[in-house]
C-alpha cells in the first residue's frame, strides 16, 4: 500500500484545529512506522489500518504494513486463542477443556487433549517463526496487531514494540493467557481500546486508544439515494416496510440467532424485514458453519434478508444497507470494539446493542441509541423506535455527533502519535 | 510589548495498573497514583462532549454514585470547592478528606461489580505551540474568542494545575500590559461553575472586554 491520504481531506467533518495539531505531533516523529497484522481484509483491524496507513504517509511518515501468513491450522489455531481470550459462548475447540474432565472418569480423553494443545501451540509457534525469518521487521515503532503474531517479539533488534490488543483479555482462558502473556510482557508497550478490556499482570505500559472508522471509505462515506436503491435492487430489498439490520460477521458471539426470535416477536405487531449481511474473515474457519446455523434458523420468513457476502460484500454495499435501514442491531454476547455501532451511529441510525465489550461506550442508553440484555428487551426497543420515527432520528442525530467527537479516524491518528511520543520521552509533561 | 505565542496540549491516556472496587481500595491507591492520574479523573471531562449537562463533574464523584450507590458522597465530590487549590497535592489532600470525612460518619459498604471496577488513568501532556500569537491585549481578545477549547483548558485548568509555566508566562505577560486587576478576576475563574470549556471561553471574553470598557 503506496498511497498517501491527506489529513486535510477530513477538514469538514473534525474542523482545522485537530488537522493543525496532527501535522505538528508528527513533525515531532522521527523514524520509521511499520504495523504488523493477520490480514488485509475483513474485519476491524484491517479497515482501520486501510485507513490509518495512508495518513500516516500523507503526514510524511515512514510507513510499512506487513500481514503475516499461514495454514487453515495457523488461523484455526488463532481463531481458537481468540475465542479463548475473550470469552466463549457456544462450542467450539476448548483447548482448556482438560480441566473440566475428571481423569478418573476419562483419563483417555484428556490426554488426548492435552496432546492436541501442545499441537495447536506448536502449530502457533511454528508459524511465528516462519513469519519472523521472512519479515524483516525494523521499525523504530513496530506496531503488532493482536495475538496471532505477537510471538514476533523474538525478532526484535531495535525501535519501541508496542502490542495493540484490540480484544477484551480482561477474563481469559489462563492456559492461553499465560502462553501469550510470555511474549506480550516482552514488548515496550500495550494499548488497549478501554481499561475493562485490559490485563493487570502485563508488567508494560498500557496506552489507552480506543478504535474509529474512517468517514471518508466506502463504508461510512456520503451515498446518494439512487446509489443507495441500485444496490437494495441487487439485493431484491424493497423499501415499503422498515428495514432493521445487522451487519456482523458469522460468528456466534454476534448473537445473530437471538437478533431473529427478537426480529420475529417486532414482526407479530409491525410489519418489518430484517437484513443480516455478513461475511466470513479468511481467519476464521468456523464462520460457514454458523452461517448455516442462522439459514436454517431463517428457513420460511420471507422478510429476512440473509447476505452472506461471497465473494465479500462491497464496502458500499454494507454503507448503502446502513444508510436504509431503519434501526441497526448489534446484539452481540461479546464484543470486542464493535466498530460496526459507530459505523451505524455516523449515518444517523439509532443502534441497539448488546450491553457488552465496547458497545456502551458508544451506545449511550437512551441518546445515542438503547443497550438491551435479553431477545424481549431487543423487540420492545426496536418496537419503539419504529413507532416513533421522530425518536429514532434524534437518537441517530445525537450518535453521529457522539461518534464525531469520539471514533473517527483522525482521533485514532492523533492518539498513536501521542503513544509514539510518550514512548521517546518517558516524563508525564513532553514539550515540543 | 512583547509578542505572545498562544500554547495549547494534546493528552494521551495511560492505565495505572492501580484500580478499587470499593471506597477502601479508592482512598489507598488515591494516596500513591500519580498527580496527573488526580488532574485526569477530576477534570478530563471538561475537555470531552456532553450532550446533555453533566450530573458530575468528575470520575471520582461519578464512580462513587454509579458504582458504589452513594449519591450523597458524589454530591460533596462533585462540587469540592477547588478556589483556593492550585496544585494537584493540595486537590489530591482535598479530595482524600471529603471521602474521610465521609466514612468517619456513614458505614460505606458498597463493592462494584465486575466491569465496574474504578481504573485509575493517568495522563500525559504533550504540549505545543499554536499559530495564534497577539502583540497586545486587543489581539489576545480576539485570539481568545477563537482558539481551540483545547487551548481554553490548556491556559485556564490544566498549566495551572500541572507545571504552571504557561499560565504563569500568560500572567506575566497582561501584567505587563498594565493590567494587573484583570489578572486577579482571571486568576478567580472556577472551572466547576461552568456547564461546559465553550461557557468558560464567554465568561472569560466577558471579563476582559469589560476591563477594556472600565480601563481603556
Amino acid at each position: 500500500m503506496n498511497e498517501k491520504r491527506s489529513v486535510w481531506d477530513y477538514e469538514c467533518i473534525v474542523g482545522r484545529g485537530l488537522l493543525e495539531d496532527l501535522e505538528l505531533l508528527a513533525e515531532n516523529i522521527s523514524g520509521k512506522v511499520q504495523h504488523v497484522n493477520s490480514t488485509y481484509t475483513g474485519g476491524g483491524v484491517a479497515e482501520i489500518l486501510n485507513s490509518l496507513i495512508p495518513l500516516f504517509k500523507g503526514l510524511d511518515i515512514e510507513t510499512e504494513w506487513n500481514i503475516i501468513r499461514g495454514d487453515d491450522e495457523f488461523f484455526s489455531v488463532t481463531k481458537s486463542f481468540h475465542n479463548q481470550l475473550h470469552g466463549r459462548v457456544g462450542n467450539s475447540v476448548d483447548i482448556h477443556a482438560h480441566e473440566k474432565v475428571s481423569v478418573l472418569e476419562d483419563l483417555e480423553r484428556e490426554i488426548e487433549e492435552l496432546s492436541m494443545k501442545k499441537r495447536m501451540l506448536e502449530t502457533y509457534l511454528y508459524w511465528n517463526k516462519v513469519n519472523a525469518e521472512e519479515m524483516t521487521n525494523d521499525g523504530d515503532f513496530v506496531f503488532i496487531h493482536d495475538p496471532q503474531p505477537a510471538a514476533l517479539i523474538h525478532t526484535k533488534e531495535k525501535g519501541n514494540w508496542i502490542w495493540r490488543c484490540h480484544i477484551d483479555v480482561s477474563s481469559p482462558d489462563p492456559l492461553v493467557w499465560n502462553f501469550l502473556r510470555d511474549f506480550v510482557s516482552k514488548y515496550d508497550a500495550s494499548i488497549f481500546s478501554t481499561p475493562l478490556f485490559s490485563r493487570p499482570d502485563l508488567g508494560i505500559r498500557q496506552f489507552l486508544v480506543p478504535p474509529s472508522i474512517d468517514p471518508l471509505s466506502d463504508k461510512n462515506i456520503e451515498l446518494p439515494q439512487s446509489e443507495i436503491d441500485k444496490v437494495l435492487d441487487k439485493y431484491e430489498i424493497t423499501t415499503d416496510k422498515p428495514i432493521i439490520t445487522q451487519v456482523s460477521r458469522f460468528d456466534r458471539l454476534k448473537d445473530l440467532p437471538g437478533v431473529i426470535d427478537a426480529y420475529k416477536l417486532v414482526k407479530k405487531r409491525i410489519d418489518c424485514q430484517l437484513i443480516l449481511a455478513g461475511g466470513v474473515a479468511s481467519d476464521d474457519p468456523e464462520g460457514m458453519e454458523v452461517y448455516r446455523e442462522v439459514q436454517k434458523k431463517a428457513e420460511g420468513e420471507a422478510d429476512i434478508h440473509l447476505l452472506l457476502g461471497s465473494p465479500p460484500f462491497t464496502d458500499i454495499e454494507i454503507n448503502a444497507f446502513q444508510r436504509a435501514s431503519n434501526v441497526i442491531m448489534q446484539k452481540s454476547l461479546k464484543e470486542g470494539f464493535g466498530l460496526v455501532v459507530s459505523e451505524g451511529l455516523w449515518k444517523g441510525k439509532p443502534v441497539i446493542g448488546g450491553a457488552t465489550g465496547g458497545i456502551p461506550l458508544q451506545v449511550i442508553n437512551g441518546v445515542t441509541g438503547y443497550l438491551v440484555h435479553s431477545v424481549e428487551g431487543a423487540a420492545y426497543k426496536i418496537a419503539n423506535l419504529l413507532k416513533d420515527p421522530e425518536l429514532a432520528q434524534k437518537l441517530g442525530e445525537n450518535g453521529r455527533e457522539h461518534v464525531r467527537h469520539n471514533f473517527l479516524i483522525t482521533r485514532h491518528l492523533k492518539d498513536y502519535l501521542l503513544v509514539m511520543l510518550s514512548l521517546e520521552n518517558p516524563s508525564r509533561i513532553i514539550r515540543l | 510589548m512583547s509578542d505572545f505565542t498562544f500554547y495549547k496540549a494534546r493528552y494521551q491516556s495511560e492505565l495505572t495498573g492501580k484500580s478499587a472496587r470499593d471506597l477502601h481500595e479508592l482512598i489507598s491507591a488515591m494516596k500513591t497514583v500519580d498527580e496527573s492520574s488526580i488532574f485526569h479523573h477530576v477534570y478530563h471531562a471538561l475537555l470531552d462532549y456532553h450532550f446533555l449537562p453533566m450530573e458530575y463533574p468528575n470520575d471520582f464523584a461519578y464512580w462513587i454514585a454509579d458504582a458504589l450507590h452513594e449519591p450523597a458522597l458524589a454530591e460533596r465530590l462533585a462540587d469540592p470547592d477547588l478556589r483556593e487549590i492550585h496544585d494537584l497535592e493540595a486537590l489530591r489532600a482535598r479530595i482524600l478528606s471529603i471521602i474521610e470525612d465521609y466514612l468517619t460518619t456513614h458505614d460505606v459498604t458498597g463493592v462494584a461489580g465486575v466491569g465496574q471496577e474504578f481504573h485509575f488513568i493517568r495522563c500525559i501532556s504533550v504540549i505545543f505551540p499554536t499559530r495564534y500569537v497577539a502583540s497586545n491585549m486587543g489581539e489576545a481578545l480576539e485570539v481568545l474568542k477563537n482558539i481551540d477549547l483545547d487551548s481554553i483548558f490548556y491556559y485556564f485548568i490544566a498549566s495551572r494545575m500541572l507545571s504552571g509555566e504557561h499560565y504563569k508566562a500568560f500572567s506575566h505577560w497582561i501584567i505587563e500590559n498594565n493590567s494587573h486587576e484583570l489578572m486577579e478576576e482571571l486568576d478567580n475563574l472556577y472551572p466547576y461553575g461552568f456547564a461546559n470549556l465553550n461557557a468558560m471561553r464567554v465568561e472569560i471574553v466577558k471579563i476582559i472586554e469589560r476591563y477594556f470598557w472600565e480601563h481603556l
